[in-house]
């Protein structure tokens, strides 16, 4: 019972280390209900919004393009810091992508929460019918969260990209005590079931040997 | 002697430490009513109970609406003592659910021994579903108790054939059908597995027979005498199902809506919850397959039974959703809850002591994990003290509200004076010239910045503002 008992704990250190529990928080910046598009965006004309982190963990941005029906090529989502490094980057479809609607790209980046970063869309291969970023006017006082919006290098004044931050938050000490009492909780069941097991095919073969022994006793 | 003493001493710590588990729920439920936090249907709820004065005029009006009148009967037996408060509406949910873990706990210990009832009280109390609903100014919580009672009224009536037991379930089952219409279908539900079971035992039993004839006689007595109960709700029964068939909001019930059915009563906003949760469950419902394969006890039929019930239950909105229009939306299984987690208990009290410990401790992170979900629900998901501390400290008595999100208009007179509340269209910028607060939902319509300009109004940003899940902008306008 006691390897069962370890093993429990072994999953849950697993599941806990893994992080892939942690509670998802969405944040949208604050705009106004207007939309304006950015220019075709490509190679050399991209989009680039700064923005601070509120966690650390960035799981995934969702933006709004508008594109051609035929659109078709590839579009280019990265996360960098002031120095250029970067931290994350992601490749779509153009094809997949609805005009009009967020759509999601999966980043994980880890970012140190306070700090300004800055991402990149840009778009390839899409011939003649590049797609554009959706970016709204941000709300006067809200201007501080998503500082500054660039299209093709420029700076437009008093607009976000449309887009949305999902972050993943750590474990609190509450759901690490969950999952550990879980894993403790079905490790110790999953023992009880197999010490059941055991003792239930002793009981049959001591009932056998018994037999066996009877009948040779017997002859 | 001695034995018996001991066993009566243990038997009274045991109901003390579920009558003191009870408290510490009910009081964990308090904790989350103390704010002005209310959604669309807890609107309704405040409007009813301030627009209709007599019993008559709340049946009448329910009547036209889609729900039985005892839950707003109930309020209005309090609130004619210390008037429609948003506090003590959402204390006479967290009421029931207080009793249903009393009562509940200690009918399961009696019946089921002490480790099913705390089980019982431990898995009610930390599903998820069940905290969000309990403090929520709705019947859920009533239901819940009615739904429950009644179910282990049946139990005890199988059990003993009592009268009173039979009583018990003809008080509970008309009050939940006098509730809500799925915690109708909880109790039809519950009627027919007692008569099956009592049906079954009459024609096996050759001991007592004249025992198992009496005791069918009294389920059709029960039945008789709900039916005389109900009876006068039964025209507006099909008046309001009339009504309900040429119209109803609830969206088509479809196999991604019916997967999440599955999902519905753990979700949490912790990914894991639901994953865990259902594992759990799933478990547990392996467990009794082979228990009922393996051995046949009567604990082992009631939780299946009570399983059976919620089951049932979602299958009625769905077959009704079907025949008639969609009628059925998951939280309206939430009067049966209770016995899922009934079911639930009852399995895993079986496991040994260390599994049986383990999940107790799981059970109580998730209560903590639960809490701080719907705490956060309650007290911090919306900006509505804020709205409200503001338009106190600054909107004088002449001054106007003004929104534009025409369809919480009956939410904002759950919060603000009638006298002083004005949707956009309805305001003559030309005539006007005191102070107004724009409540801007985005997306709604916004007065032109040039008609302002002309009529010699300006408007100033204040700040970003909302009342229960509606987020908007407050704008000052003053006439210069």
């Amino acid at each position: 019972m006691a390897a069962f008992l370890l093993a429990g704990l072994a999953a849950a250190f697993f599941v806990c280390r893994n992080g892939s529990l942690g509670r998802n928080v969405m944040h949208a910046c604050a705009t106004t209900d207007q939309t304006f598009q950015t220019g075709p965006l490509t190679g050399a004309a991209n989009a680039v919004q700064q923005f601070r982190a509120d966690y650390g963990h960035l799981t995934s941005l969702e933006l709004i393009f508008r594109k051609p029906d035929n659109a078709s090529g590839t579009v280019r989502v990265a996360v960098y810091d002031e120095n250029g490094t970067m931290y994350a980057e992601t490749y779509r479809e153009l094809a997949s992508l609805r005009s009009d609607v967020y759509e999601s790209f999966a980043l994980n980046a880890e970012l140190i929460p306070g700090n300004l970063y800055y991402f990149m869309v840009e778009a390839f291969g899409e011939g003649e019918n590049a797609p554009a970023l959706v970016y709204r006017p941000l709300i006067l006082d809200r201007i501080d969260e998503n500082q500054v919006f660039y299209y093709d290098g420029a700076a437009i004044g008093g607009a976000s990209g449309a887009c949305r931050y999902l972050y993943r938050l750590p474990l609190t000490k509450l759901q690490i005590g969950c999952y550990t009492a879980f894993c403790l909780f079905a490790a110790l069941c999953f023992g009880s079931f197999v010490c059941l097991g055991i003792d239930w095919v002793k009981a049959l073969l001591h009932k056998k040997s018994e037999v066996l022994l009877r009948s040779g006793s017997n002859e | 002697m001695l034995m018996k003493k001991e066993y009566n001493h243990k038997n009274l710590i045991q109901t003390i430490g579920l009558g003191v588990l009870s408290l510490l729920l009910a009081a964990l439920y308090l904790s989350l009513c103390f704010n002005r936090n209310i959604w669309t249907d807890e609107a309704f709820t405040v409007d009813l109970l301030n627009s209709y004065h007599s019993f008559g005029e709340i049946a009448a009006y329910t009547a036209t609406d889609v729900h039985p009148p005892l839950y707003y009967w109930i309020l209005k037996c309090f609130t004619d003592v210390f008037g429609v408060r948003l506090l003590l509406l959402k204390l006479l949910s967290v009421l029931p659910m207080f009793l249903l873990f009393l009562f509940g706990g200690l009918y399961v210990k009696k019946r089921f021994g002490f480790r099913t009832a705390l089980l019982f009280i431990l898995f009610t109390a930390a599903i998820p579903c069940s905290m969000e609903y309990a403090v929520q100014v709705r019947m859920y919580a009533w239901c819940m108790l009615f739904v429950t009672g009644a179910g282990f009224a049946a139990f005890d009536a199988y059990e003993t054939g009592r009268i009173r037991s039979f009583l018990l379930l003809t008080l509970c089952g008309v009050c939940a059908a006098y509730s809500h219409y799925f915690a109708f279908a909880a109790i039809l539900w519950i009627h027919g597995f007692l008569f099956l079971s009592l049906l079954v035992r009459f024609f096996r039993t050759k001991e007592n027979r004249a025992g198992a004839g009496k005791a069918l006689l009294f389920w059709l007595g029960t039945v008789l005498l709900s039916l005389l109960c109900y009876a006068p709700w039964m025209p507006y029964f099909a008046k309001q199902l009339k009504g309900v068939s040429a119209s109803y909001w609830i969206p088509e019930i479809t196999g991604d809506v019916m997967f999440d059915y599955l999902r519905w009563p753990f979700a949490s906003d912790y990914p894991g919850v639901v994953i865990l949760c259902q594992c759990l469950f799933a478990a547990a419902f392996l467990v009794l397959l082979v228990r009922l394969c393996v051995r046949h006890t009567k604990e082992d039929a009631a939780a299946f039974s009570a399983l059976l019930v919620p089951v049932l239950v979602v299958l009625t909105g769905i077959v009704m959703s079907r025949l008639i229009r969609p009628v059925f939306i998951i939280r309206y299984v939430m009067p049966s809850i209770p016995l899922l987690c009934f079911f639930a208990a009852v399995v895993f009290s079986g496991f040994p002591k260390s599994a049986y410990a383990m999940l107790l401790i799981f059970l109580v992170f998730l209560t903590g994990l639960d809490y701080r979900c719907t705490y956060y629900d309650e007290y911090q998901a919306t900006y509505t003290d804020r709205t409200l501390d503001f338009l106190v400290e600054n909107c004088r008595e002449d001054d106007l509200i003004v929104y534009n999100y025409r369809i919480y208009d009956f939410i904002y007179q759950c919060y603000f004076d009638s006298e002083q509340l004005r949707y956009i269209e309805d305001v003559d910028f030309g005539a006007e010239s005191g102070r107004m607060w724009f409540l801007r939902t985005v997306y709604q319509p916004a007065p032109d910045a040039s008609m302002l300009a002309e009529n010699g109004w300006s408007m100033q940003y204040v700040g970003d503002f909302g009342i229960e899940q509606n987020e908007f902008w407050i704008y000052q306008l003053d006439r210069e």
